[in-house]
């Protein structure tokens, strides 16, 4: 712990030695999780300037077969239903990876859209739980694949309108409670649809700057406990509405760079965790990583905040949206 | 002895390894069984004990919910009357409450529960000599459902008042409770039957959470919730029971937010959602008290962030300056919003005299 630099050549190796841990419990228990965890691990690859670390081919096959053709979306596994988070993960994935030529847009397309509600909510799969961050996948969907023409945006709006709250953030259904990683998702919509209009900016960013914690790190709602992967959600949320520079970074770089595992207990690990002394795990790796990277964080790659997508990739696609992180700085 | 330890070690780390490599093997060959299963549109009893097996070990597992609900909707509930229905359902009911004891943050099995108690059957029985005693059952599985559901989530909530599953669930019920009946049908002996809350009670629900732990920012959460609809609410009959919208009313809620406040001034919970109340009653009266309980509050917490905040947001401008420069002092971490604030000010303060300049 107290460590001051980020173990970029461990966590690389560790988030290799993942996909070979078959005899781990833990790794066919998440089984369900899988095509997202590919993702992670590849954009926490990405983020620290190693993409090439994972086979590009191996990982392209994987996603190929997770493909579910009756439903025309991505499960997390093969033999597993699809559901558009995965189906997301699986076209971020292809995107990085220089091969989205590989799906049928025009299926995804008609997935995506079926899965849209008459109050504008979109249902996760075939059974509608319905989460804004369901909306979030949807549009992102599209947005990658050229094809938000055929999206309501109107109906897809008034919906997220209905889950903003008074204290200007957004919950993951209409009349639930605001929740940074909720926030990213409504946000990030409005920002790929330009509707940042339907946010109340000054009200948010206070609400955001507010979720730093007198230790550096970020919680996710007032009065919780901090956790890495807020690092991601709420500045995102901020570099969006341009107002980053509302919490303090080098304590939350320091916050960040104490939850390595490689620095917890074995140097063996790497990792980052969701707080300094717990397990490492991909998730809060990449969101970690994701977090460093906007706060400038030397040497690290730029990462794109509304598409959680390596920032020249977004650009090449002319998707970039106006949002502004900190500076890189030099070790 | 050290070599001893060492030892001892890796023979215990071997004879883990070697039950987890069981433990891994009779797991996969259960998901292998299942998924194939699956794969052939097996709808029988068979594949639906081996779903509740699976689930069991992993109720994260998704396509087997799916599968579950497949097999349900395909293959059990067509040979099934309603009462078989019903009692498939309410199995899945404890099946699913056993589950998120264990994991009270699992989505799937939220959700699960959602599709149960809306596939419980419309009561068959609907005789008018069918009520009272244990045929009344027999109508009521909808309302006993729901309403029980509604006593399972707040023991949830009572585990974990910060649950937002918890908190979202509770909403959905209160949202989808069939309509109570007219008041003339309940019967006299029995509980009443009527399972909705008005808003008075709504209120009073977060009021209970909020003085249980003045944090429970989910509460007074809830309770902006409870103002809003109300406030859009056209029935004045709906709006006088509650007088929730009243001055009176808003003033006596103000003064519970202060305490909230006096009790934990660190505790930014009640000023945000203070902040949000005085925004909707811009009364100068009320404001110009607000200000006043907020300033003595200051004089006895000097270094009070959130009462600074506070005054910062609501107040008279000519103090403001000095009010940001002390939130810089005091609360370093957000020293840039202050700037940004102080320069927000000051660009106004221009625009104004420029104004008043012009007009003159």
């Amino acid at each position: 712990m107290g460590s001051k630099e980020l173990a970029t050549l461990v966590h690389v190796s560790y988030i290799q030695s993942l996909g070979k841990a078959t005899d781990d419990l833990a790794y066919h228990l998440t089984a369900h999780l899988r095509l997202n965890a590919i993702y992670w691990g590849l954009m926490a690859l990405c983020v620290m300037k190693h993409k090439d670390a994972l086979d590009r081919g191996e990982m392209i096959e994987f996603v190929m077969s997770c493909w579910d053709d009756e439903a025309g979306g991505f499960g997390a596994h093969p033999d597993h239903d699809a559901h558009i988070v995965p189906t997301l993960s699986a076209i971020q994935i292809l995107h990085i990876l220089d091969a989205p030529d590989q799906v049928d847009v025009p299926r995804i397309v008609s997935y995506v859209i079926s899965l849209q509600n008459s109050s504008g909510s979109f249902s996760g799969d075939q059974f509608g739980e319905t989460d804004t961050r369901f909306t979030y996948c949807a549009v992102s969907i599209l947005s990658l694949l050229g094809k938000l023409d055929t999206l309501d945006e109107q109906k897809t709006i008034g919906y997220l309108r209905k889950c903003r709250n008074f204290d200007g953030g957004f919950g993951n259904t209409e009349g639930a409670e605001s929740h940074a990683a909720q926030v990213f998702v409504c946000v990030a919509t409005l920002a790929i649809l330009d509707r940042l209009d339907e946010v109340d900016q000054d009200m948010l960013g206070w609400w955001l700057a507010e979720r730093q914690l007198p230790n550096g790190g970020l919680n996710g709602r007032p009065e919780k406990l901090e956790d890495v992967c807020y690092s991601f959600w709420v500045l995102s949320s901020l570099s969006i509405l341009k107002r980053v520079h509302w919490i303090d970074a080098n304590s939350l770089i320091s916050f960040i760079l104490s939850a390595q595992e490689s620095m917890a207990s074995d140097l063996e690990g790497g990792g980052i965790a969701d707080r300094p002394g717990d397990t490492a795990d991909v998730f809060h790796t990449v969101f970690g990583a994701a977090g460093l990277s906007l706060l400038g964080y030397p040497d690290l790659d730029d990462l794109d905040p509304v598409y959680c997508m390596p920032s020249r990739l977004i650009e090449s696609l002319g998707l970039k949206k106006d949002w502004v992180a900190l500076g890189r700085r030099t070790l | 002895m050290a070599y001893v330890g060492q030892r001892a070690n890796a023979r215990n780390y071997r004879e883990r390894k070697e039950k987890e490599l069981a433990k891994i093997k009779s797991y996969n060959a259960l998901s292998d069984r299942v998924l194939a299963k699956k794969h052939f549109g097996d709808y029988s009893i068979e594949a639906l004990d081996l779903t509740t097996d699976l689930l069991a070990i992993n109720p994260e597992f998704y396509t087997i919910w799916n599968y579950r609900r497949h097999i349900f909707l395909n293959g059990v509930f067509p040979k099934s009357n309603p009462a078989e229905i019903h009692a498939r359902l309410k199995d899945d009911l404890e099946f699913t409450l056993r589950a998120l004891k264990q994991h009270p943050k699992v989505y799937w099995i939220w959700n699960h529960r959602r599709w149960c108690l809306e596939h419980i059957p419309v009561a068959h029985d609907a005789r008018p000599e069918a009520q009272g005693g244990a045929e009344r059952d027999g109508l009521d599985w909808q309302r006993q459902s729901w309403a029980r559901e509604l006593f399972v989530v707040e023991k949830m909530m009572d585990a974990d008042p910060r649950n937002f599953h918890a908190w979202n669930y509770r909403r959905y019920v209160l949202a989808s409770l069939p309509p109570d009946p007219p008041s003339g049908d309940s019967p006299s002996s029995g509980p009443s039957l009527a399972l909705h809350r008005t808003p008075a009670s709504e209120l009073a629900f977060t009021t209970k959470k909020i003085e249980a732990n003045f944090s429970n920012f989910s509460a007074w959460h809830q309770r902006s919730k409870v103002y809003a609809a109300t406030g859009q609410m056209a029935d004045a009959s709906i709006r006088d029971a509650g007088q929730l919208n009243s001055p009176l009313f808003l003033d006596l809620n103000s003064s519970f937010v202060n305490q909230a406040m006096y009790t934990d001034p660190n505790d930014q919970s009640a000023w945000i959602y203070h902040r949000w109340l005085i925004s909707q009653n811009p009364d100068p009266a009320v404001i110009h008290r607000e200000i006043q309980i907020i300033q003595d509050l200051l004089a006895e917490e000097p270094d009070s962030k959130w009462c600074l905040e506070s005054l910062e947001d609501g107040s008279v401008k000519t103090e403001v300056t000095k009010i940001l420069q002390r939130l810089i002092d005091i609360d370093p971490k957000r020293k840039e919003r202050y700037h940004d604030l102080g320069l927000e000010l000051a660009t106004a303060t221009t625009a104004t005299t420029t104004n008043q300049h012009l007009s003159t």
